[in-house]
């Protein structure tokens, strides 16, 4: 991804410019709000990593003077100030995410990604399986015409299901790629959230699509459309 | 009580004072009593005077020699028959020109002694014997009166006292009952300030004052604490951003548990600064909250990818158990707050707890309540040295402020704590 980071703190910066170009992105930074929005008015970004507290004007105002200039890049604060005010404030000038400094490095990643999923116009966004459809950027699921609403992380079990349509997939490789945490072997995560799912997806509906291979993991299956 | 104990004082000694005056006036009654009846008999010894009701009455002739009794009414009291002779023997002078008068037990004895027939030798005493019960009922009569009269003015000066201490302290009360609903907080409540210009009005204006103080100072710790903690997370995330670049780039299995170590104590401190401005919010009553419906599961999710890093480094196992067929697990809550809570938890487990167990976390409900809870074998030694710390008065305050209930306990070596949100109330 190409991403514009916008951070006053010239070492913090050059650690995530160098973090995040080693992953793959290319990364250019600025200082202050101003020069940001020259460079961001004249170059395409996918992302722009902004600081809020920032010399002249702030995060806040960068990311409004953005939408005014109709640059409507996608845009995740950063900041040390991590009050619920200001984390409100800044989603609802319409920024993507805000990540509360310090982070964790892996964190920052995470949640580029999860823009990289969103917004990624290469990659198909939308899912259909027999009378089930799955809107991967409105995090939206569609059975027959009754509108199902999942949790982030049913939602993201359904995704992965869905991308490996047809195939069983084992509750550790389920856990490893779902939620990156070492459980213990008698925790019920993926049992409790895969009988959620599917009382959600398949309990009222015809045909049942998720599968449970006893002992191994579970498989949904039928013919995948991707739009 | 005071005022009671006085008015009694007093009106005992009153009562000592009255009951002298009547009973000296009973006795020159008494006097006077028996004068008029000796007045009534002339002088002739055997002449019996005319008495009436209640004047029983002896009369003794006086001799050179002896006296003797020449006549006594029926009922003179028996038991006094020998008496005027026998305060002759005690050395009395019976030929006073007034009445002598005895108090014996619950009798008055008055004596009048006159000449006899003029030119004879000898003189007439006439004792007149007054029974006393009923001027002492009388005493006692009025002794009741006044005890009665003391009680009444203590119970009508007490209702007066309160009806009037009400009336004039009701400024007072109402300024106190003002001042103690005003919170601490960085826009803190007014007393009511009268236009009136007496005392009253002064105290309002000087408690305002002193608001207006408590409020600069909150207003200064607060800002004090945010920029103090801005200020902080400013040079952590440099360090922790360097940190992890330079994790990403060691191959050698050395350095990198060093950075990895350093990485965890920076991470330590990033808490621990959100802890202070959290209890520095809490103390001053300055802490907002934004509820919004959430989900309780991924919430726990989200914080446990975070400090995932922190699990590994102090290799702890985690053993999550959610209520099979679970239905309720959106609540309404301020999310980062309830992030701090769950980070708090999970701190503690991993400061206090043993590794030879994991760290259990369950997800529960009943009829009315879902609960959070933490439980780990504990390593006792350590929460000893260290206390419980700030993180589980901060989980404490938190979930009271948000209307959820607390608790912590430890049982056989383990320690559990229990977070509790209704659900009826917050879905």
């Amino acid at each position: 991804m190409k991403i514009l980071l916008v951070e006053d703190e010239v070492k913090l910066a050059s650690f995530i410019q160098k973090g995040l170009e080693e992953v793959g992105h290319q990364v250019a930074h600025e200082v202050n709000g101003s020069q940001a929005l020259e460079t961001a008015a004249v170059e395409q970004f996918d992302l722009i990593l902004l600081d809020i507290m920032l010399p002249g004007q702030s995060g806040f105002d960068v990311l409004k003077n953005l939408r005014e200039f109709s640059i409507e890049t996608p845009i995740i604060f950063m900041s040390a100030l991590s009050e619920s005010d200001h984390i409100i404030k800044g989603l609802d000038l319409g920024a993507v995410d805000y990540v509360k400094k310090p982070f964790d490095f892996e964190e920052l990643k995470a949640r580029i990604r999860n823009v990289q999923r969103k917004f990624g116009s290469k990659r198909a966004s939308i899912f259909k399986l027999a009378n089930l459809e799955v809107d991967l950027i409105k995090h939206q699921v569609i059975r027959g015409d009754k509108l199902i609403e999942l949790s982030k992380r049913e939602f993201s079990i359904l995704e992965l299901l869905l991308q490996n349509a047809n195939r069983v997939l084992s509750k550790m490789e389920i856990t490893e790629k779902i939620w990156n945490i070492n459980f213990d072997m008698g925790s019920n995560v993926i049992e409790v959230h895969m009988h959620q799912l599917r009382k959600k997806i398949d309990h009222d509906f015809e045909p049942k699509l998720i599968e449970t291979h006893v002992g191994y993991g579970y498989k949904i299956h039928g013919e995948l459309i991707k739009q | 009580m005071v005022f009671l104990l006085v008015l009694s004082i007093f009106n005992y000694f009153l009562f000592r004072i009255i009951r002298e005056n009547i009973l000296s006036t009973y006795e020159q009654s008494v006097s006077v009593e028996v004068e008029s009846i000796a007045l009534s008999m002339g002088n002739n010894p055997n002449e019996v005077p005319l008495t009436k009701n209640g004047q029983p009455i002896q009369i003794w002739f006086n001799s050179i020699s002896r006296s003797q009794k020449t006549y006594q009414r029926i009922d003179f009291p028996k038991a006094y028959e020998e008496l005027f002779l026998l305060i002759q023997d005690e050395g009395y002078s019976t030929n006073s020109p007034t009445p002598i008068i005895l108090n014996i037990d619950e009798f008055t004895f008055a004596i009048s002694t006159r000449e006899t027939i003029q030119g004879t030798s000898g003189s007439v005493s006439l004792v007149l014997a007054k029974n006393n019960a009923l001027v002492y009922a009388q005493i006692r009569t009025i002794g009741g009166w006044m005890v009665f009269a003391n009680l009444g003015a203590a119970v009508i000066s007490l209702i007066l006292a309160l009806f009037v201490s009400r009336f004039t302290l009701k400024p007072i009360q109402a300024l106190i009952n003002k001042a103690k609903s005003i919170k601490a907080s960085e826009e803190m409540e007014r007393l009511p300030v009268s236009t009136a210009n007496d005392e009253l009005t002064e105290l309002s204006t000087t408690i305002n004052q002193m608001i207006e103080r408590i409020e600069s100072a909150i207003k200064t710790q607060n800002q004090f604490f945010s920029s103090a903690a801005h200020e902080l997370r400013t040079p952590l995330a440099n360090m922790l951003a360097e940190l992890e670049l330079r994790i990403s780039q060691k191959q050698r299995s050395t350095d990198r548990s060093l950075l990895e170590s350093q990485r965890e104590e920076v991470v330590r401190l990033k808490y621990v600064v959100q802890d202070f401005l959290l209890m520095s919010q809490l103390k001053s009553d300055t802490l907002s909250l934004h509820i919004a419906p959430l989900r309780i599961d991924d919430l726990l999710y989200d914080v446990l990818e975070k400090m995932n890093h922190s699990i590994k480094a102090a290799a702890f196992h985690l053993n999550l158990f959610i209520e099979p067929h679970m239905e309720h697990l959106q609540v309404s809550a301020d999310k980062i707050k309830m992030e701090s809570i769950i980070v708090n938890l999970l701190q503690n487990s991993l400061k206090y707890g043993n590794t030879s167990e994991p760290i259990k976390i369950e997800l529960n409900t009943t009829k009315s309540v879902l609960s959070v809870s933490f439980e780990n074998k504990i390593d006792i030694q350590k929460q000893i040295q260290s206390g419980n710390g700030l993180g589980l008065w901060i989980c404490g305050q938190l979930s009271e402020k948000q209307g959820f209930s607390f608790i912590y306990k430890t049982e056989n070596g383990y320690f559990k704590t229990v977070l509790s949100i209704p659900i009826n109330a917050h879905n």
